[in-house]
């Protein structure tokens, strides 16, 4: 698609082409784009479009097939029982703990680390690369079981620590990736203020937290971002290594049992699509709060940086 | 004299410095990825039995250490096809996924009105990756299609199905039109990291090359293949290998379902193990071996 539009502009350099031609070619690629931008962003925002529909009409309504979007019957009682079978503020509570200590130390841990990689030659440097890579590459699967053997032995099953310990040690929820996200970034960074430190007689250390750090702030946000919007939605490891501590995904997909359990009545697989959907909406609405709240300081960074290379 | 004896400590402190940085990662590589790696492997050649009281132990493998991994090619009916599968779709999908991302990174880096706004939505997938909802939101579609398996995988196609079926346009045409649909669907909410990479590449390529490009009298295209193109093949790199481990990890995969399934479901811990293990050799020869043939080809500047 590209190519041809671009074809098509190509023309437009050829001395004989008149200036309406290029105009016009102009025009169709606008036109072009908008049509595509908006319907593809009407497939993005359909399925929270979808949830919300869903989650503010009656459990009933869900029967009636003449409605498709706006409910007849709204309602918010949907909020109300799937915050409670989710025990709404106790897992928000542990998903935002986890989430924002997991993050934090990610950010500190493997820009240290990433500084390391990037700016130091040291022996056997090529080995940790590639173990650097293999951690990028493993899923976390394939060792889920002599890890949860680990966990156990270290007796931290069940507690916070089972995602604070791996990310202090750098090898966190893909922390591979953030390692090489700020490798890339202190790659840019010109070496020439290092350089004065040294010969100032700046230390190691002190050259990287007063030098270096302050010039990470778009780094940081990304994977600041990245990092809390991975650990705010796992399951996985919260399922196989944490299930004692409610957190929102994990409560997300117990609620069909938790709500006929908490109350009285029993809703039908139908009828309970409304809740799933509000229950999902609670779940993504710390994640849009904080997205929409970053997202300009977000698309700066990625402006003005570039995030690789 | 002494400057250069001055100059050849701060090397060597400069060597002791890099591994005191990156000290952590050794330990944590050592202790929470190495160590149960080396674990799964010898799970693998061995027969697990689990003892009441949660501990197992492990049994030497009547056909030989390496049966499992001979059983997995020859005995097991599902696992080659299922690996052949996932290769399969992961060859075809990840160029789409590439040249879509890249094509839509074009797209919004160009100077238009709203272009940050359509950026956030784009963005949106990045920030709604659950697993966890998008099951929720797949379970209410497949719920309220009422029980038609074909329409599992659907994200909002449902309703299209119904006008096009309502329409009375002919089977054939409708199916392939759900296809079409639905592949898009997948693509855009599966590309949100490649367009955020893309976007950040392109933004980085100094304006100085295209002002060049244009007093040479370059074509759209040629610029496109001489200046754009090779200024962003590392973040193509990235973003290739992001879509492959992205897909070999991800919880719908249906090698990795499987082996869950073996390990779990059917409690056969230590022939599942062999199986994570081809599996993750197999992946791990993939990714090499395309950043290897790739890197070979890209200049870098730097």
């Amino acid at each position: 698609m590209r190519h041809d539009t671009k074809l098509k502009t190509a023309g437009q350099d050829a001395p004989r082409d008149s200036a309406l031609l290029r105009y016009l070619a102009q025009l169709a690629w606008c036109l072009f784009r908008t049509v595509l931008l908006i319907a593809l962003s009407f497939v993005i925002l359909y399925p929270l479009l979808y949830m919300v529909s869903m989650a503010i009409r009656e459990p009933n309504d869900v029967y009636d097939p003449t409605i498709v979007w706006v409910p007849r019957h709204f309602t918010l009682e949907n909020f109300k029982n799937a915050a409670e079978a989710m025990e709404y503020p106790r897992a928000l509570m542990n998903t935002l703990l986890i989430s924002l200590v997991s993050s934090g130390i990610q950010m500190a841990v493997c820009s240290f680390i990433a500084y390391g990689f990037a700016r130091f030659r040291f022996p056997l440097k090529r080995v940790f690369l590639m173990a650097l890579f293999l951690m990028v590459v493993i899923p976390s699967q394939t060792i889920s079981m002599p890890t949860f053997t680990l966990y156990r032995s270290m007796a931290i099953l069940d507690t916070p620590a089972v995602f604070y310990l791996p990310a202090l040690f750098g090898v966190g929820l893909r922390s591979g990736i953030f390692i090489l996200i700020f490798m890339q970034f202190f790659r840019n960074l010109p070496k020439d203020l290092e350089d004065a430190a040294y010969i100032d007689g700046c230390g190691f250390f002190r050259t990287y937290a007063r030098i270096m750090l302050p010039n990470l702030r778009n780094a940081m946000l990304i994977v600041f971002l990245f990092s809390f919007v991975w650990y705010c939605s796992d399951y996985y490891l919260t399922t196989i290594f944490a299930s004692g501590m409610p957190t929102l995904s994990t409560m997300l997909a117990n609620m069909r049992q938790n709500l006929n359990k908490t109350m009285g009545t029993t809703w039908d697989t139908y009828q309970i699509i409304t809740m799933q959907q509000a229950g999902a909406l609670l779940t993504v609405a710390p994640l849009l709060i904080v997205y929409l709240a970053l997202q300009r300081f977000f698309a700066e960074s990625v402006e003005r940086s570039g995030i690789v290379g | 004299m002494a400057r250069i004896g001055k100059r050849i400590s701060l090397e060597q402190r400069r060597r002791y410095a890099g591994l005191l940085f990156i000290l952590p990662f050794i330990i944590g590589f050592a202790v929470f990825i190495l160590q149960p790696v080396v674990m799964t492997v010898v799970y693998s050649l061995h027969e697990m039995v689990i003892e009441t009281g949660g501990g197992y132990a492990l049994r030497p493998l009547s056909g030989g250490a390496f049966s499992h991994y001979l059983n997995a090619f020859t005995k097991d009916a599902e696992f080659p096809q299922l690996l052949v599968g996932t290769l399969r779709n992961m060859a075809y999908q990840t160029p789409i996924i590439a040249a879509f991302s890249l094509f839509m990174a074009i797209v919004l880096s160009q100077p238009f009105r709203g272009r940050l706004a359509a950026r956030a939505v784009f963005f949106l997938p990045i920030i709604v990756t659950s697993g966890v909802i998008i099951n929720i939101i797949k379970m209410g579609l497949r719920d309220v299609a009422m029980g038609d398996g074909s329409q599992s995988n659907l994200f909002n196609s449902y309703f299209l199905y119904q006008i096009l079926v309502n329409l009375e346009i002919p089977d054939g045409i409708t199916d392939t039109v759900m296809q079409v649909v639905n592949g898009i669907v997948d693509l855009v909410w599966r590309s949100g990291v490649q367009i955020l990479i893309f976007i950040a590449g392109l933004l980085a390529i100094p304006k100085s090359y295209y002002e060049v490009a244009q007093v040479e009298g370059a074509t759209g295209w040629e610029t496109f293949v001489k200046v754009t193109f090779p200024s962003i093949a590392p973040h193509m790199v990235l973003a290739l290998i992001y879509t492959i481990i992205d897909y070999s990890a991800s919880y719908e995969n249906e090698t990795l379902l499987y082996i869950s399934d073996v390990s779990y479901t059917q409690a056969s811990y230590s022939y599942g193990s062999a199986l994570s293990i081809v599996y993750f050799i197999i992946t791990v020869g993939v990714v090499s071996l395309l950043y290897f043939l790739l890197n070979r080809k890209i200049h870098y500047e730097t």
